[in-house]
């Protein structure tokens, strides 16, 4: 009988192992079935079956744990905004010394330009007009600058009384014009038209390029008349002249030139010119200590209204640069 | 959202969305590291650490159940810590803070405060007795019998065949049975097992 019991013993410890899954109905109903009439007959089985069912139990009915803390993972910081907003104070405190070290060097520029002599004062229209003479050594080629420059022009007062008066001054140095190379200033002064506010800005570049011969002494002439103040106003005298078109008229020397290029262009509405003659001779007096050379002497006054626009424009930039850096500071200042 | 639009968002690196299935599945997460570690402090790290691979390894998730996805990592984040264990042993088991800094959900309102405590330390012995399992086993009882997986799920969970989840369970259970019994003294009556009717394996219920 000892095979009878080994089987006997074999089939306990077969139902034993399947009881888990008896007890959860996870058997074939073969099994099942053999598994119940094991039970029937086996006591053991059924305690084992018996106390499993009350370990699983209470297993089951362990407590959920309380989460100690939150698993979530870290969203991508997003401080950036707020980075970028500090960064803008550096950028403005950049922005303003670039700009005020612009300015610094438009100034130092306009001073080396106009021979740090002051600007002549307001009643404000000025007109320069800068002629160089070439050397009398070369008389076929000569370069004849000539420039108007007419900074914020404020007219005030009636208009009848518009007229130009030759700038007298321009006669005495014409004779020696020949023998130095001497730029000639005429001071221009407005007379008083009605209740207007006129901001001009005006350049003349003239350059009288070397002709052949001395044909050009009746063209230069001409073609000077037609260096007027276009845009004038027109109450002003029709036969009113440029000053550009008297001054090189009288200068018998310097024949043997000819006027390639001469622009005029005065954003001015209403102006009258009438140069004190004090001014004139005050300005003619000083000699130009620069020995430019033609060509430079003639972009001369091209660069200067560039640097003063260039000043003007950097000015404003740099007061409102400073006062936008105050205020952003003040402004980080106060969040913080 | 449901949780496929979550899941779909995640894989494209939506940290928002991932969050919002660790919202979901952090409890499950953690108390199956809970009862797999026994330990509050291991368990938080696996947790942690299972977020951040389950995050990594969103592209490789190929539909099917997020949760039995997650799950898997969670066990292995648990067979991790447990390496890390072996490596630096600390304190025995039986010395490890037993749920001192968990506090239980009262499920009956009507348990007195002395059945409650009682209760209490039925269940250490028992989460003792689960700790004193094979990993294998541990994982599949934990998975099985306290969070209420079916077998198939656990299977998943464990990529291992139904045959071996049954016979890990029945193995595991009989083992934390067994546990129970040898500490029943220390418990109530009524959470002591009966005793085993004597000699019934020698073959006396055979004639």
């Amino acid at each position: 009988m000892s095979w009878l019991r080994r089987g006997k013993q074999t089939e306990h410890r077969t139902i034993e192992e399947k009881l888990s899954a008896y007890l959860d109905g996870e058997l074939l109903p073969k099994e099942r079935e053999a598994v119940e009439q094991h039970l029937a007959v086996c006591p053991s089985c059924q305690w084992n079956l018996k106390t499993l069912r009350q370990t699983v139990q209470w297993t089951s009915e362990l407590p959920m744990v309380r989460v100690p803390r939150t698993f979530t993972i870290p969203v991508p910081a997003r401080p950036a905004p707020a980075v970028r907003r500090w960064r803008f104070v550096p950028v403005l405190q950049g922005a303003t010394a670039l700009v005020a070290l612009l300015l610094f060097f438009a100034v130092a520029g306009d001073a080396m330009l106009t021979d740090f002599r002051p600007v002549t004062t307001p009643p404000v229209a000025t007109q320069s007009v800068a002629r160089e003479a070439a050397s009398p050594t070369e008389p076929g080629s000569v370069d004849v600058a000539v420039t108007v420059v007419a900074e914020m022009v404020v007219v005030e007062g009636e208009a009848e009384g518009l007229m130009v008066q030759e700038a007298p001054a321009v006669e005495a140095p014409a004779a020696e014009e020949p023998a130095v190379e001497e730029p000639v200033r005429i001071t221009l002064e407005v007379a008083p038209a009605e209740g207007v506010t006129v901001t001009a800005a005006a350049e003349i570049d003239a350059t009288l390029a070397p002709v052949g011969g001395g044909e050009a002494v009746e063209e230069d002439a001409q073609e000077q008349e037609t260096v007027v103040v276009e845009g004038a106003a027109p109450t002003a005298p029709p036969s009113e002249p440029s000053l550009a078109a008297e001054a090189p008229a009288e200068l018998p020397t310097a024949t043997p030139t000819a006027m390639e290029a001469l622009t005029l262009e005065p954003a001015s509405t209403e102006v009258a010119m009438s140069p004190p003659s004090g001014q004139a001779e005050e300005v003619l007096s000083a000699p130009s200590p620069e020995p430019a050379s033609d060509r430079r002497t003639g972009l001369r006054p091209a660069v200067l209204a560039g640097v003063r626009w260039a000043e003007y424009v950097l000015g404003v930039l740099l007061i409102v640069l400073v006062g936008a850096t105050i205020g952003a500071m003040a402004w980080r200042r106060s969040r913080r | 959202m449901d949780e496929d639009a979550l899941i779909a968002a995640a894989r494209k690196g939506d940290v928002r969305a991932f969050n919002q299935l660790v919202v979901r599945y952090q409890g499950l997460a953690y108390n199956v590291a809970y009862r797999i570690l026994y330990d509050p402090d291991a368990a938080a790290d696996a947790t942690q650490d299972s977020f951040f691979s389950a995050f990594r390894a969103m592209g490789k998730f190929r539909g099917g159940s997020f949760k039995a996805w997650l799950l898997r990592i969670v066990t292995n984040a648990c067979y991790d810590q447990l390496r890390v264990k072996q490596r630096r042993p600390t304190s025995s088991l039986d010395a490890l803070p037993v749920e001192a800094d968990h506090t239980y959900y009262l499920e009956d309102s009507s348990e007195l405060p002395d059945e409650y405590v009682e209760r209490q330390e039925l269940n250490r012995v028992i989460q003792a007795g689960i700790a004193h399992l094979p990993v294998e086993q541990r994982a599949v009882l934990v998975l099985s019998d306290v969070q209420g997986l079916s077998y198939q799920e656990v299977a998943d969970v464990l990529d291992v065949s139904l045959g071996t989840v049954k016979s890990r369970l029945s193995r595991g259970r009989a083992k934390v049975r067994d546990f129970l019994q040898e500490k029943g003294e220390l418990l109530p009556r009524r959470y002591r097992l009966s005793d085993e009717p004597e000699a019934e394996h020698t073959g006396g219920h055979a004639q």
